[in-house]
């Protein structure tokens, strides 16, 4: 007989639940003995008088369950996968209020037969199989690893479209989906304007502008970022605009995406355009201004693109506050600055955001350096330092290699931000918070030190340093974008109030002529 | 190099850092906004109201379990369980709030709490719902003859026991010794062993809430009921209770402690309100006693039995104690 001992780390089934649980695995073939029980010193010694003893148990607390398992030799191993089973279908069974874990998506199938949505966060090496798992049982999938390579990609979206399904991803960080916001979403109040992005954080940002206008989200399908490649051709962009045009409690449609590539966008525009819905179309950077289609509107920014939509829902243009340009602000913030600090830093935790930013720099400046360039005479990689007018996507994969996503871990944008404070040319460091489901609880919180300490560098120079921060979130969210406004202006920081003006006003802060 | 300024465009004119945000507040939807059916008031008193974060401490189907920034444990439950000490009743028909999991933060903000986890976002307003406090009855009329009747009623309802582990097994002999010796020792009138004795039965048995811990729930509410002698031995359960969260689990400690202020589950308070009917000529005295006994009994797996077993053990010993008062050699009875 083998004996089998396991603590549980602050595992908490109620009565019923262990009660369950303890006859089940005492009915597993092979167990001669399941004891189960949490580890105050009382049940420990309970398991002493009864033989029962182990350095686990010892150091065990009251707020774990002890596991003890006495099973004949061949069949602990099948006893003690038994009794983990046992424990994932009662961790199921306490509803939609319990953690639940499954080993595999068979097993989770199994239990929830009923479900038809499947999230996978893998290994990028694996992610492409379990998704074609999924989508064979006929689920809709949305991956959010990344490092899936772009043949998987169109087969699982052939698949899927084939199925009548949506492939969200590879890559993709945002998604929600009849009010439940999937991986990096943000709180807004549910409407009638339904998104589909090949952008998380531009998607992002448009559902909270939307909101911010007093207009609602009634889907936000995310592509992936590739999905707009000529290699991929849109399939899940089209996908998605389809079943945005077929949902009855979308009035309105809203793309984004970076530049598609020109055949896919056409192809894009005409499904729009068969939608027979009002479809405003950001395509952030492209020099495209127009659609050729009525019910197809062009815009340049997120914000813009927001704007429109809700518009396009019969909302009064009166009744919205644009936020009219602060030119006070702009010469104020001028004035600050010494002659020499003609540059910007943007060290962004959101790819649509710098992209954003970017190209509000790139139409006035052409000395715009950043890791997801264009142009690889600016492009700089990950171990660069910044030159000149420099914006860095600290989320792409080049810096995200092996670590956690900025939106999680804040480490290296606060090393970051220290060094661009040690170059007397910056004028400006820009920033974004993103907040909401998936991110930092408190983004702001652990950068306030790096801001002071960056003031402080500047300060001691006799300069002084703009530091511009925009909060992406809703007075929904936890933590509320009102309050990490508050301690970034109690840090000194000028607060951007979209990030279309965060890049206006990163541009504007350090260009010279027109408002001096 | 270009470094030539330019003039936004109009579409671009927007730009505002110092404006005011619109939709920042009062706007409804987004979330869900779950108002409250009761709560327990010393509870809802004693939350903050500063906007820190306190924690999902576990989740079970009926009943999420909370620590508040000051590292307070209450429940939400839904309003198809009844009301109980550190307890906010959630309209059954909104529940569960949201997914909830342990770890999720949970913000506390005046008159309602905010959480927002990967599955969605709710905000629990408690600030409109019922304050309840537990029902007393004073249990001073009660007769030695009523006291027995009672025990025997809870001895009819003992007797089938809920199916038992291995685990309870292995329990059982050390849980019925030192049920004996703390009967003992109350009837000695020894209260440091009866201390002892108690502090040996804290996180003996199974389940979330031990047995041992259950049997001194249904004890001690019974002890804290006006009228009752056995208030004797409330000091030496709150000795024996003083590291209770170093002996027992977080939701067992926090019952037993408001258990020894004489705070338990208002099926409870129903039961000890139903015996003091005993010696009122209801007719439907009986049903009233075997319903009120059979909801606490439907209480968890074995805990309802376990605190049933407790309020027999103290009724047993309030009837011993009241024996030897009465009596036939004192003035009053001359």
């Amino acid at each position: 007989m083998t004996r089998y001992i396991d603590i549980r780390k602050n595992t908490y089934l109620d009565s019923v639940s262990l009660m369950s649980m303890s006859t089940k695995a005492n009915a597993v073939e092979g167990v001669t003995q399941a004891l189960l029980g949490m580890a105050t010193p009382m049940n420990k010694e309970v398991l002493l008088n009864v033989g029962v003893q182990d350095p686990a148990i010892d150091a065990a607390k009251p707020s774990d369950l002890m596991i003890v398992i006495d099973a004949a030799d061949d069949l602990i191993d099948a006893a003690i996968q038994a009794v983990d089973d046992i424990l994932a279908r009662k961790n199921a069974s306490a509803g939609d209020a319990a953690e639940i874990r499954y080993r595999t998506l068979d097993g989770a199938f199994e239990e929830v037969p009923d479900s038809n949505l499947v999230l996978i966060s893998v290994n990028g090496a694996f992610a492409a199989r379990e998704a074609r798992k999924a989508l064979v049982a006929g689920k809709h999938v949305m991956i959010f690893s990344d490092n899936v390579s772009v043949e998987d990609e169109i087969e699982l979206k052939a698949l899927a479209h084939e199925k009548g399904l949506l492939l969200m991803g590879p890559d993709c960080g945002t998604a929600i989906i009849n009010g439940t916001g999937l991986a990096f979403a943000n709180a807004v109040r549910r409407g009638s304007i339904g998104i589909v992005g090949a952008s998380g954080t531009g998607s992002q940002e448009i559902s909270v502008r939307v909101h911010d206008f007093g207009g609602g989200i009634s889907q936000l399908i995310g592509t992936g970022g590739r999905d707009l490649s000529a290699e991929v051709g849109g399939v899940m962009m089209i996908d998605g605009i389809n079943a945005l045009a077929a949902d009855p409690g979308t009035e309105v449609i809203v793309i984004v995406s970076k530049p598609p590539a020109d055949e896919v966008a056409g192809r894009v525009l005409a499904v729009a355009a068969e939608s027979g819905k009002p479809v405003v179309v950001c395509f952030l950077g492209s020099p495209r201004t127009e659609s050729g289609y009525d019910n197809v509107q062009l815009v340049s920014g997120t914000k813009p693109a927001a704007l429109a939509a809700v518009l396009a829902t019969g909302v009064d243009e009166s009744t919205l506050d644009l936020h009219a340009l602060n030119i006070p602000l702009v010469e104020e913030v001028r004035g600050k600055l010494a002659p020499e600090q003609q540059y910007v830093r943007g060290l962004f935790c959101g790819g649509t955001l710098c992209d954003e930013a970017m190209f509000a720099a790139l139409a006035t400046f052409d000395n715009v350096y950043s890791n997801i360039q264009q142009d690889p005479a600016y492009r700089l990689g990950a171990t660069d330092v910044s030159k000149e007018h420099t914006y860095l996507d600290l989320g792409d994969d080049d810096f995200t290699n092996g670590r956690p996503h900025p939106m999680i871990d804040p480490t290296l944008r606060l090393q970051r931000l220290a060094h661009e404070a040690d170059d007397p040319e910056v004028g400006v460091i820009a920033m974004d918070f993103i907040v909401g489901f998936g991110s930092h609880e408190d983004p702001v919180g652990v950068t306030i030190p790096a801001i002071a300490e960056a003031k402080a560098k500047a300060a001691a120079r006799g300069q002084h340093l703009e530091i511009l921060g925009y909060v992406l979130g809703t007075d929904l969210d936890s933590p509320a974008v009102a309050e990490q406004v508050a301690q970034l202006e109690a840090a000194g920081v000028t607060i951007a109030s979209s990030s279309t003006n965060l890049g206006l006003l990163a541009r504007e802060f350090v260009a010279k002529g027109d408002h001096r | 190099m270009t470094t030539v300024g330019r003039t936004p465009s109009p579409a671009e004119a927007t730009v505002d850092a110092a404006a005011p945000r619109p939709g920042r507040s009062g706007r409804p939807g987004g979330t869900r906004v779950i108002a409250a059916v009761s709560l327990d008031a010393r509870t809802a008193d004693g939350l903050p109201g500063d906007g820190r974060a306190g924690v999902v401490h576990s989740a079970h189907q009926r009943v999420i379990n909370v620590v508040s920034p000051d590292g307070h444990l209450f429940c939400l439950a839904t309003s198809s369980l009844d009301d109980a000490p550190r307890t906010i009743r959630l309209p059954d028909a909104a529940w569960p709030p949201v997914a909830l999991h342990p770890g999720d933060p949970v913000r506390f903000l005046p008159g309602k709490l905010r959480h927002q986890g990967s599955c969605g976002a709710s905000t629990i307003a408690f600030g409109d719902a019922i304050r309840w406090q537990p029902t007393r009855v004073d249990l001073t009329h009660l007769t030695v003859a009523d006291l027995h009747g009672l025990v025997a009623a809870l001895d009819t309802a003992l007797a089938n026991r809920p199916a038992a582990s291995p685990f309870d097994a292995a329990s059982q002999s050390l849980i019925t010794a030192r049920l004996h010796h703390l009967e003992v020792a109350v009837r000695t009138g020894n209260t440091t062993t009866v201390a002892t004795v108690a502090r040996g039965l804290i996180g003996l048995g199974t389940g979330l809430t031990p047995t041992g811990d259950d049997i001194l729930t249904g004890l001690a509410v019974l002890a804290a009921t006006p009228g009752i002698r056995l208030d004797r031995i409330r000091p030496a359960l709150r000795a024996a209770s003083y590291d209770v969260h170093a002996r027992t689990t977080a939701v067992s400690a926090a019952t037993l402690l408001e258990a020894v202020d004489g705070r338990g589950r208002q099926r409870l308070h129903d039961l000890l309100a139903a015996m003091g009917a005993r010696a009122t000529p209801d007719p439907a005295y009986r049903s009233r006693l075997d319903a009120a006994i059979a909801a606490v009994r439907a209480i968890g797996h074995t805990s309802g039995t376990d605190i049933l077993t407790g309020v027999r053990l103290g009724l047993h010993l309030e009837a011993g104690l009241r024996e030897r008062a009465t009596p036939t050699n004192t003035k009053e009875n001359r």
